[in-house]
């Protein structure tokens, strides 16, 4: 592993990752924040080129014949550099960053644990003469449809009562996913519980797992993503996927916990199936209508093929049914049930009352706060509700006292981007003798980029990385921000 | 969407045509132009239904003089219902364009599915409501009944007897419930309505058996005119459905039941000789006229009609020996007696009918001339009886039958005896087989009368095989494959098991502990990835109950039951149908299903499983027919002298018709997708793996051959969840599914213009 540290222009820099050059393009980089939490990972592809995913979007550098034969510590100097000008504007104002590679065979385990894999079967030749796989292709297209759908305007579900039920069946034990179905789709969970209620203030998340025909409610609904990940902790040993699931057991179970809530409330259901079958007490096609009496959206998510009685349970309640090709599908597809449904027309809205604590920081006496009751934790600080005066030391939560939801307003406005969505903007062919530069990172475009975007308000040009990026995660367009100011 | 096929404007019901559609639509006109017959294999799932019925109702609306008719025959009658909704659906579509067809397109089934009796429709059987359609209709019950009230007849009849001829013509489509609904609100008989209006329709739906059954045919269909087109939809096992038309199997049972019939109607020919000898001396005054008037439009007798007779014959009287009543009864006696000690066989005995005959002249000094009036004697004899239940009798009718049949024809046929039937060859069992050997005889009517005769279907590779067969010289002759948007089907051969045994049905090996094992083994991993139903078929229900036993006592069984629930086919139709109600029970509410069948039965035949019913369709071994059977050697030595076709080809096309058969049931459309293994070494030699149908052939590519167990399970994986990836209509607009605009496109594209 070599390390390297770049003091200027920018505070601190390393990359680490396994020096033998041939391996350059299978190296997957990490970007890292301080304590070492992943904010953005880079991972190279088997072409001559350099990626970046900062989350969602994709960044692509591809090497010039001259750039193809430098040697390692080069590369990656090159790497840095190009991301530091891209990122320029998202770094700058950071106290430190570290970009860390590291060897994809790290993370694969061993090579004849995983299955055949024809990987030139995928390369197909398009237009351009470039070898492409006919599945990124597929799913590059079904991108584009997506942000082509963007602009609509629809009525979504703020309020979202959300069931995760997982399936842990010894069909989660299968190695099709790296390093088994089971550790994948946890730390992916994990993941998407912690982006979810992030993104989703004003919304509850409960869990579920099924296993050895059984249900079992692991994490009851709340808003605290900390108590779902501990409770998802004791879904990590090897031994604890057995037997079949019940499909059936499982959506009851989940569905008494949301029949009571009141009706403004999006009421979800996302199941993340491995299994090929489920083995049920009774008929499931009851448990199927009655979901849909009671208006909850089922999702499912499926781990190997496309089974009958889930896609019809996601038709019927109108849900969406998605196979997981790979990993990093399996996260795309979880990451997209961040983003708030529409909810159907005859859905009530009401004016749903909240209370809006004031953080009190001196207070006269130690106390306990109702999220700690059992602990015994005593202390000075903390939330308290406006109608009961019940103390909290986090928000939001629903007050255990009277029921009012309690929120600060930076909550309340946090998914608000969900609701006035950025609007898509205008490709445009570039012309050669284009002198103009990208608003978002001061690029120059010339001839070498062959897409560009305008902004309908403010009429100014993106590329295209700072398009992606803007609408997958800043959610505001720069040139427009600025012009309101 | 209005085409234009090479000069002819087709209506076609749909905004969306698929390419093969088109191309099968040029075909067909080619062959209808030419006036001649036509062998054309589509996919099933590509609509192929409504493509020949557009065009060949476009074709009939242009060229009303050279083409008035269509007879489209399919198979089972829930197909022959969709084929009707086809044709509604086209007409209705003609209406919308303004173009309202004065056609006439209806249904004829059997009296069991048209019959609107209060009492006669509740029987079950089909047989009984024949016999008591009959015992209320024939000519004789109604004079009795203007005698005498108290004989019941049936009033349906009577209203069509009386006005159902001058009914005014009619136009539009009827199903079988529309007939039915349409008998009641005039009180008419359904049944006889349709059987007398398929002379007026335009468009006839009806099963194989009214064309290609002589005994049904010449009363039914022998009035439809020269210049019909007619279509034998589903037509892959057309030759064995012309061999047994006109195939006579004789057992014990049937003899002692000829016997019984005999004497009672030894005894009823005593009883009205005593009251009312005046009629028994009527009929033979008839008899020396000439037999041919005296049976003219007796249509409600369609039981009795006897097996084709060349016209020569009938032109004749009826031989002197058998005119009277009597003679005819002691004629037939001595017949049966003579069958009696041929049975008598320790044994297997095969002859010409010539040799047959001579022997039957020198035992009981049976001639040919007599014997081949039998069939046509006993239902005139019959009839002058005033016999009512004439279904009682239909063991003498089919020794009859027989008699007639082996004295007509001596080529094409065998007579065999056997002492024992080939699955308990213990017990004493002997049957008289009469086999047909050569399909062209019963089809050869077909051809000759009508211009156009079109035969189609999912799988008719090889199609070269069945000109052969059948004796005939399409004009055309095409085998289409399927466009798709995405390779929708998997076939796969998987030859050998995780430990490198061979995977074969080959008779020495299939009993290898080894070979069954990996057939276990090879249904657990696929049981594994496959989702809902999985499909298997077996060689035979002998292979099948062996390998289940040896399955269950290697724990495969077992270890199968925790993924999936087990079905099994059995030869008890009632047993297999409630097997088949539970299997897609358990396909649909997601504990998935695995059904074990055998090619050949019913399953393989008649069933579809589309979509999760039948995610893959697994062949274990090659579904050769049963080769020691003497029918079929005798079959094989025929076709090999007459066609100069070779055993191993015949069989090879016959097993490979069926392997195809089974797998295509998993594929019943383009949203459709499905796996097909093919578990068996030999299917991966070149002479096997071509006379696969070309669209199945297309993506057997050579790394799909000669898989391992392994394999094959990280293949269906991986091509399972790009198949369950979102689809839609979309994806397969301009590629596999044409607007007209992108159809006229194409055209000029590929120069058809």
């Amino acid at each position: 592993m070599s390390s390297i540290s770049i003091k200027n222009p920018l505070p601190k820099f390393s990359v680490k990752g396994n020096t033998s050059p041939d391996k350059w393009e299978k190296w997957k980089l990490l970007l890292s924040k301080s304590k070492g939490e992943t904010v953005k990972s880079i991972k190279g592809t088997p072409s001559k080129e350099i990626v970046f995913c900062l989350n969602d979007t994709i960044l692509c550098h591809s090497l010039s014949p001259d750039e193809r034969r430098y040697s390692q510590a080069e590369k990656e100097v090159l790497a840095l550099v190009f991301v530091c000008e891209r990122f320029k504007l998202f770094l700058l104002g950071q106290k430190y960053l570290s970009i860390m590679a590291v060897g994809m065979n790290d993370i694969k385990g061993y090579r004849w644990e995983s299955g055949y894999e024809k990987s030139w079967e995928e390369i197909k030749e398009n237009e351009k003469g470039l070898g492409f796989s006919a599945l990124t292709e597929s799913l590059a297209l079904l991108e584009q449809k997506k942000k082509k759908q963007n602009g609509k305007i629809v009525r979504l579900g703020m309020m979202r009562h959300l069931n995760i039920i997982v399936d842990f069946s010894d069909a989660m034990l299968d190695q099709d996913l790296k390093p088994t179905r089971q550790i994948c789709t946890l730390k992916l969970v994990q993941k998407f519980i912690k982006e979810f209620l992030e993104q989703n203030p004003i919304s509850q998340l409960g869990i579920i797992v099924t296993r050895n025909r059984r249900a079992e409610k692991i994490s009851d609904l709340s808003g605290n993503s900390r108590k779902h990940l501990q409770s998802l902790e004791i879904c990590y040993s090897s031994n604890y996927c057995i037997g079949e699931p019940s499909l059936q057991n499982s959506l009851e179970l989940a569905l008494s916990s949301m029949k009571m809530l009141p009706s403004h409330t999006s009421r979800e259901i996302l199941v993340i199936f491995g299994s090929l079958n489920t083995c049920d007490p009774g008929s499931i096609k009851d448990t199927i209508e009655l979901l849909k009496t009671h208006g909850v959206k089922t999702s499912v998510i499926g781990l190997c093929a496309d089974v009958y009685i889930l896609r019809t349970l996601c038709n019927v309640t109108g849900g969406q049914y998605h196979i997981v090709l790979e990993d990093s599908h399996f996260q795309e597809l979880l990451l997209n049930y961040i983003k708030p449904r529409s909810v159907s027309k005859d859905c009530e809205a009401t004016c749903v009352k909240m209370g809006f604590p004031h953080h009190s920081e001196k207070l006269p006496s130690f106390t306990a706060c109702m999220c700690h009751l059992d602990d015994n934790v005593m202390n000075k600080v903390g939330y308290f509700c406006p109608q009961c005066n019940s103390k909290y030391c986090e928000l939001p939560v629903e007050c255990k006292t009277c029921g009012i939801t309690l929120v600060t307003s930076a909550h309340l406005v946090r998914p608000l981007h969900h609701l006035i969505p950025i609007h898509v903007f205008k490709d445009m062919i570039n012309s050669p003798d284009n002198n103009s530069q990208c608003y978002g990172c001061q690029k120059r475009i010339n001839e070498c980029m062959e897409q560009i975007s305008v902004c309908n308000d403010c009429k100014q040009i993106y590329c295209n990385d700072c398009d992606e990026f803007i609408h997958n995660l800043l959610h505001v367009c720069p040139g427009c921000a600025v012009l309101i100011k | 969407m209005k085409l234009d096929v090479d000069g002819l404007t087709v209506l076609f019901p749909y905004e969306y045509i698929y390419p093969e559609q088109y191309s099968y639509m040029i075909e067909l006109k080619k062959a209808l132009d030419a006036k001649g017959h036509g062998l054309l294999e589509m996919p099933s799932g590509t609509g192929k239904t409504v493509t020949l019925l557009s065009l060949i109702v476009a074709y009939m609306v242009e060229n009303e003089f050279s083409v008035n008719k269509l007879l489209y025959c399919s198979r089972t009658v829930p197909e022959i219902e969709k084929a009707i909704e086809e044709l509604r659906v086209l007409f209705e579509y003609y209406k919308k364009n303004g173009r309202d067809l004065n056609f006439l397109g209806l249904v004829l089934s059997s009296r069991k599915n048209l019959c609107i009796h209060p009492e006669v429709s509740k029987e079950k059987d089909g047989k009984i409501v024949d016999g008591r359609c009959h015992s209320l209709t024939a000519p004789h019950v109604r004079d009795k009944h203007s005698i005498d009230n108290e004989v019941p007849i049936c009033s349906y009849y009577e209203k069509f007897d009386s006005i159902g001829k001058e009914l005014p013509r009619f136009s539009g489509v009827y199903n079988i419930d529309d007939l039915k609904e349409f008998g009641r609100d005039m009180n008419i008989c359904p049944y006889f309505l349709a059987r007398y209006s398929i002379l007026r329709a335009n468009i006839v739906i009806y099963s194989y058996h009214y064309l290609l059954d002589p005994k049904i045919a010449s009363v039914v269909s022998k009035e439809l005119s020269k210049s019909s087109v007619v279509v034998f939809d589903e037509a892959h096992n057309i030759d064995n459905v012309c061999i047994d038309s006109m195939s006579v199997k004789i057992n014990k049972r049937i003899i002692e039941k000829a016997i019984t019939n005999v004497n009672s109607l030894e005894k009823t020919i005593m009883n009205i000789k005593e009251r009312d000898a005046k009629k028994l001396k009527e009929e033979y005054q008839k008899l020396v006229e000439g037999l041919r008037d005296a049976n003219i439009a007796r249509e409600t007798d369609t039981i009795l009609v006897n097996p084709v007779l060349p016209d020569q014959v009938l032109q004749e009287a009826i031989p002197g020996n058998i005119r009277t009543g009597e003679h005819f009864v002691s004629f037939l006696k001595r017949f049966i007696e003579y069958l009696k000690v041929r049975l008598r066989v320790q044994h297997v005995q095969q002859e010409s009918p010539a040799g047959f005959l001579k022997d039957c002249f020198q035992k009981v000094c049976i001639e040919r001339k007599p014997l081949r009036f039998c069939a046509e004697r006993l239902s005139s004899l019959l009839r002058t009886l005033e016999i009512s239940e004439v279904s009682d009798y239909s063991p003498l009718v089919v020794v009859s039958h027989l008699a007639t049949l082996v004295s007509t024809y001596t080529k094409g046929f065998v007579v065999i005896i056997e002492p024992f039937s080939d699955k308990v060859p213990t017990v004493s069992n002997p049957i008289l087989y009469f086999c047909c050997l050569d399909a062209s005889i019963a089809i050869k009517p077909v051809f000759e009368r009508f211009q156009s005769v079109i035969i189609t279907s999912g799988t008719l590779s090889p199609i070269d095989m069945y000109p052969k067969v059948l004796d005939f010289h399409p004009v055309v002759m095409t085998s289409l494959t399927m466009t798709l948007a995405r390779p929708c089907l998997l076939p796969m051969i998987v030859s050998k098991g995780n430990d490198q045994v061979t995977m074969t049905s080959k008779w020495e090996a299939r009993e290898d502990i080894a070979v069954i094992r990996n057939y276990g083994q090879l249904l657990l991993e696929i049981a594994n990835v496959v989702p809902d139903g999985i499909v298997c078929f077996f060689t035979s229900y002998l292979y099948l109950e062996s390998v289940v036993a040896s399955w269950y006592e290697q724990g495969i069984i077992d270890n199968l039951q925790k993924k999936k629930l087990l079905f099994i086919e059995t030869q008890d139709a009632a047993e297999t149908s409630i097997a088949l109600i539970n299997y897609i029970q358990a396909c649909e509410c997601g504990r998935g299903a695995v059904l074990l069948s055998v090619a050949r039965g019913k399953v393989s035949e008649g069933v579809d499983f589309d979509h999760h019913l039948g995610r893959a369709v697994l062949m274990f071994g090659i579904p050769y027919v049963y080769t020691k059977s003497r029918i079929l050697k005798a079959r094989l030595d025929y076709l090999r002298d007459q066609f100069q076709i070779r055993e191993d080809d015949f069989l090879t096309f016959d097993a490979l018709r069926h392997a195809a058969q089974c797998v295509g049931r998993a594929i019943r459309g383009k949203m459709d997708y499905g796996i097909m293994i093919f578990a068996d070494k030999r299917f991966s030699r070149i002479d096997k793996r071509s006379k696969l149908p070309k669209w199945i052939q297309e993506y057997l590519t050579d790394s799909m051959c000669n898989l391992s167990t392994e394999e094959a399970a990280q293949i269906a994986k991986k091509w399972l969840k790009l198949m369950a990836q979102p689809f839609s209509r979309e994806d397969q607009l301009g590629h596999s599914l044409l607007t007209h605009d992108q159809l006229v496109n194409k055209k000029y594209e590929q120069g058809i213009c």
